[in-house]
């Protein structure tokens, strides 16, 4: 943003606003260069998911959901693999190096053109593979954090629920030295008090 | 007789129901009407097909063209030479800059439209567009007889049932950020995800961004999806093709409407915000701030920390919110149906003859 420019445009919210946007901790993140470097290869799971008839799941993306979406997901990759009896052997580029493909396809291009209506959908089909196999490592991986995650998260809950117990088993044996400690009390006081009664 | 004409026409599409809606208000006003088409879609009463409204037009007929994309030669060609009165009403088209690293064929048929629209100031008598951003374009291309005849907007289709279950599920304590439209590059759903981000990360862990719409163009959907992946930025939902009941559950959740656009002629999804009464921020381009007016904050700079200060500053400030909503009602009164549709009429009797 040049200086001095308004961050809000609309007059009614500029006196409210225009302070909080400009007094805004700056973002440590470039998310801008990390956008322009991501890939955007990717496999398309709801077309294959139709195809053999799984239903996508729907809705929010709370972990069971996630989940449920990922085995979808997973179970989509290996009939998309498993469809697949021709794969042709060609050698996989990395999704990060976009100019090796480009030089790859385009030399595939000039030297098997009469193959190339053949080869290419082949080589792209690859890669879609490679690509589905990482995502599904990755995704798998996640599965398995997730679990470690959660059985962890229950570990603590349990540690911090013998605690509570723990505590409130000292309040209880506190309270029981109270009342025993009131009750010793109250019956010497009643002793002292029949014995002045007689007394008397 | 009246012709529309829509190249496509989709039930639940913004064009579409707009046809629809005049057809309707013609009808009432014992205006003859039809609707001609040129690909065989979803079945509607009254429509007909482009070779039979060839047929059938005569020289005191008036056909108005809704224009959102390129037409085929064969029908551009033909649309000059019927010899009836032509009014466009200009949806605008999207730069096909946006779309030149994602889907060439997209970003030719762009740039073949603007050149078609710029073709059609000597074929049409008049030209209306549904912002005053498109009726500058127009302008400024020599278009004559220009006015501004906002987007119909049926108010009542939003007071149908929602998706109770997914409501439900989106109700369970976290902040809801939406923005609904097509996932293509002008609509910048990468500034939206950065924004969510860094809110995510500075004020609110239990926030979750809700993205729904039409996720044809993979490549762009890919890239937004790995990289959401790659920086780990959870709580974010890709929907598309979702049940209308379904749309209604993500806007009667929400509790901020978050739009990035770079491009917009109208941008629908702006109003269907204030008719649920979720605050809405947005970008400052093309024809938002003329459809939001003092409603929303409307921002003129997409840095994600400021973005996401003032969205912290919207949650946190009951006072602010409320007042938007107040701001945002009074807008709503600029699109009401019957004052559009009166004006329209009185519109189409000046080329009826």
């Amino acid at each position: 943003m040049s200086e001095g420019k308004p961050f809000i445009k609309n007059s009614v919210w500029q006196e409210q606003l225009e302070s909080v946007a400009q007094n805004a901790k700056p973002a440590e993140t470039d998310y801008k260069k990390l956008f322009e470097e991501t890939d955007n290869f990717g496999v398309d799971v709801k077309t294959i998911m139709g195809d053999i008839g799984v239903q996508p799941d729907s809705g929010t993306d709370n972990t069971e959901t996630s989940k449920s979406e990922s085995m979808d997901t997973i179970g989509a990759y290996i009939a998309h693999a498993q469809r697949i009896e021709d794969i042709i052997s060609v050698t996989h580029n990395p999704p990060t190096s976009p100019l090796r493909r480009t030089v790859k396809r385009t030399l595939l291009k000039v030297l098997c053109w009469p193959t190339r209506r053949y080869l290419i959908p082949q080589v792209n089909f690859n890669t879609d593979i490679v690509r589905a196999n990482q995502e599904m490592l990755v995704l798998l991986a996640k599965i398995n954090k997730s679990d470690r995650d959660s059985a962890e998260e229950a570990k603590r809950e349990l540690l911090k629920a013998n605690q509570k117990i723990d505590k409130l088993y000292e309040k209880i044996e506190e309270l029981e030295e109270k009342i025993a400690f009131m009750e010793k009390s109250s019956s010497s006081e009643q002793k002292t008090s029949d014995k002045t009664e007689e007394k008397a | 007789m009246i012709y529309q004409y829509v190249h496509s026409l989709k039930k639940g599409d913004a064009i579409g129901n707009e046809v629809v809606a005049i057809r309707e208000y013609l009808l009432n006003e014992k205006m003859d009407n039809l609707i001609v088409k040129f690909a065989p879609d979803y079945p509607q009463k009254g429509t007909i097909f482009v070779d039979e409204f060839e047929k059938n037009v005569k020289a005191d007929d008036l056909l108005i063209v809704h224009y959102a994309w390129v037409l085929p030669d064969l029908i551009w060609k033909k649309m000059k030479a019927f010899p009836c009165k032509k009014i466009m009403i200009y949806h605008n088209i999207t730069p096909g800059e946006f779309f030149t690293n994602y889907d060439k064929k997209t970003a030719k048929a762009a740039i073949a439209a603007r050149q078609q629209l710029a073709e059609g100031a000597r074929v049409f008598d008049a030209a209306w567009g549904v912002s005053r951003y498109n009726c500058e374009e127009l302008t400024s291309l020599g278009y004559k007889n220009v006015a501004v005849v906002p987007l119909l907007i049926s108010f009542p289709d939003y007071q149908k049932e929602p998706n109770r279950v997914l409501m439900d599920r989106l109700n369970d304590g976290y902040t809801n950020i939406l923005f609904v439209g097509r996932m293509v590059p002008n609509k910048c759903f990468e500034d939206i995800i950065f924004a969510f981000s860094e809110y995510k990360k500075q004020y609110n862990a239990q926030s979750r961004l809700i993205l729904v719409g039409n996720d044809d163009l993979r490549t762009y959907v890919y890239k937004l999806k790995n990289f959401c992946r790659d920086q780990e930025i959870k709580d974010v939902l890709f929907r598309a093709h979702c049940p209308f009941s379904d749309i209604l559950a993500y806007y009667r959740s929400a509790h901020l409407f978050l739009c990035m656009s770079e491009h917009e002629g109208f941008c629908v999804p702006l109003i269907e915000s204030m008719i649920f009464e979720v605050p809405v921020m947005a970008y400052s381009a093309c024809a938002v701030p003329d459809t939001l007016g003092d409603g929303g904050i409307c921002f003129t700079d997409k840095d994600p920390s400021k973005v996401a200060g003032v969205m912290n500053a919207l949650f946190t400030n009951d006072s602010l919110k409320t007042a938007m909503i107040e701001n945002q009602k009074k807008q709503l009164q600029r699109f009401d149906h019957k004052v559009i549709l009166t004006e329209l009429l009185e519109k189409i009797r000046q080329y009826q003859n």
